[in-house]
């Protein structure tokens, strides 16, 4: 933990980030692998969705933080048995939505942008409702859906430092 | 991290930057990714080909971990080796005495079908056990959408989709799309499952509805729900406890298949307790079943001219007679014809005895 705080803030942040990126990698694979009930989705949450509205707030603007998301979608799709792109319209949407919640924010704080994850993660299971059925050949649960961003969104609060690091601020 | 300022500010405070301009791009790649497949026709091309690596990847992985498990099974068994042997002994005299039953009901039941003229596989799949190719679950796939399972068997080994999973406990799924080397199955309780089936003992029909938001059995290593049973078809309902079987209907499924027990959930709609989740899902039995063939697929060579559509026939119909007939024997004389009484004179006379089959008009047959 010393060590920790004695790295300089941006190491601090590439190491956060990092952790982020891996917790969504595990959040991904770990309901492909046959570990039982407890590792499947839900009751895993979203992470990548952390990770796509994280990297909104923080103002990524490059192009590396949504191929993340799209291949980190197309990954999911693929190990779900899903149709290739469901998921990564998903995380990419979050990703937009999220850069809307952010700049709509003016005092960064954590209810702001616990509020800001709760109308994304909404706005996200419209879109969810609204590709899934077609995608799935007409009929789609979106009840599994819901429950795993509602866990997402209860979790946020816990990862948040993970996703969204200001700095020398932190 | 720098942070790229040189966004132009739109409308709202969302600013147009490479990152957003790129995220559109790649959404609008997904959705022609999505657009491209046609859900009706299963999964082709490169998801076929990266399911065949996976399955590969963790099935080695799962081989060697059992192999490890062997390992130190082995090595803690060699405290108990005497012991074990006994028993193995003992175990062994009774398997010869079960193999000779079974040998005998074995060929007692040929002989039966051979009575019963019964065609190869009318008994359904457990007729023809040496077809079907057994298959490892390799990747228990539990995601918010789908609820498929990945095989590590596919077309090298003779897999199709349309295979119907089974395991001992009882129905799994269905093969839905298959790769070189692994194949995808539909579970039961997929939201996009729908299989006929009815009660072994009341004989009631209904659909099975895969219902993921339904109350999970945690049973066994597939977390698998409690499937609906929706368009109930009887005068009864089911029975509490039934087992319930596919009915065979729709020709996907042979019928006579146990899916498991029916029973009452917290909202009073029938659902059914599936059987493949009282154990770990992790060998299936992956069988082809090839419904009956309709006469029309398989006519017989010379059936003769047939009617023209829309046309009648007449056909003779022989009624049957309004008295009895007379009787055969010869030798037994017909009883006199009663005498007229004077309260007859104004009588018709008597019908005759039989009508004949000429006699009687021809009916009108239609054909749809």
């Amino acid at each position: 933990m010393t060590r920790v705080g004695l790295l300089a803030p941006g190491a601090r942040m590439s190491l956060a980030r990092l952790a982020g990126l891996l917790i969504a990698l595990v959040c991904v694979i770990a309901p492909a692998l046959p570990l039982g009930p407890l590792a499947a989705s839900p009751p895993l949450p979203l992470a990548v969705l952390w990770a796509a509205y994280g990297w909104a707030a923080m103002g990524e603007t490059g192009w590396r933080a949504p191929f993340v998301l799209f291949l980190l979608g197309l990954l999911q799709d693929q190990l779900s048995g899903g149709p290739l792109g469901l998921f990564a319209i998903v995380y990419l949407a979050g990703f937009l939505l999220g850069r809307t919640a952010a700049a709509a924010t003016r005092s960064p704080n954590l209810l702001t942008e616990w509020a800001g994850f709760v109308a994304t993660m909404l706005a996200v299971c419209v879109i969810a409702g609204v590709i899934a059925p077609p995608a799935l050949g007409g009929a789609a649960g979106l009840g599994p859906f819901a429950l795993a961003a509602t866990v997402t969104a209860l979790l946020f609060p816990l990862v948040r430092p993970l996703y969204i690091v200001r700095g020398a601020t932190v | 991290m720098a942070r790229r300022r040189s966004g132009r500010r739109g409308a709202g405070g969302f600013r147009l930057t490479v990152g957003a301009l790129v995220a559109v791009g790649l959404a609008c790649a997904a959705w022609a990714l999505l657009a491209l497949r046609n859900p009706t026709t299963g999964q082709v091309g490169p998801e076929a080909a990266v399911d065949d690596a996976l399955a590969g990847s963790v099935g080695a992985a799962q081989e060697s971990m059992d192999g490890a498990a062997t390992l130190s099974g082995r090595l803690t068994s060699m405290w108990t080796a005497a012991g074990r042997v006994k028993e193995l002994e003992r175990e062994n005299a009774e398997l010869r005495e079960w193999k000779a039953l079974a040998l005998a009901l074995a060929e007692r039941n040929a002989r039966y079908e051979s009575l019963l003229k019964m065609a190869p596989g009318a008994g359904g799949p457990s007729a023809t056990p040496d077809v079907g190719v057994t298959a490892r679950l390799v990747l228990d796939v539990g995601g918010p959408f789908r609820r498929t399972l990945l095989a590590n068997a596919g077309a090298d080994q003779g897999v199709k989709s349309g295979f119907v999973a089974v395991n001992e406990n009882g129905l799994v799924g269905r093969v839905v799309s298959v790769g070189r080397t692994s194949a995808r199955v539909l579970l039961l309780d997929d939201y996009n499952s729908r299989i006929p089936v009815m009660g072994q003992t009341s004989r009631v029909r209904a659909i099975l509805v895969g219902d993921p938001g339904g109350t999970p059995a945690l049973e066994g290593l597939i977390r698998l729900s409690q499937p609906k049973l929706q368009n109930v078809v009887g005068l009864t309902a089911p029975r509490e406890g039934e087992m319930i079987v596919t009915s065979g209907d729709g020709g996907l499924f042979p019928a006579g298949l146990p899916v498991g027990r029916a029973t009452v959930g917290r909202d009073g709609a029938w659902r059914v307790k599936l059987g493949a989740a009282s154990a770990p899902v992790d060998y299936v039995r992956l069988t082809p079943y090839a419904p009956v063939t309709p006469p029309e697929a398989a006519p017989v060579a010379d059936p003769g001219p047939p009617p023209p559509p829309a046309s009648t026939r007449e056909v003779p119909v022989a009624p049957r007679p309004f008295v009895a007939a007379p009787a055969a024997t010869p030798a037994r004389a017909a009883p006199p014809p009663p005498r007229p009484t004077p309260d007859d004179v104004d009588a018709p006379p008597a019908p005759p005895a039989a009508v004949t089959p000429a006699a009687a008009p021809p009916l009108q047959v239609g054909r749809p």
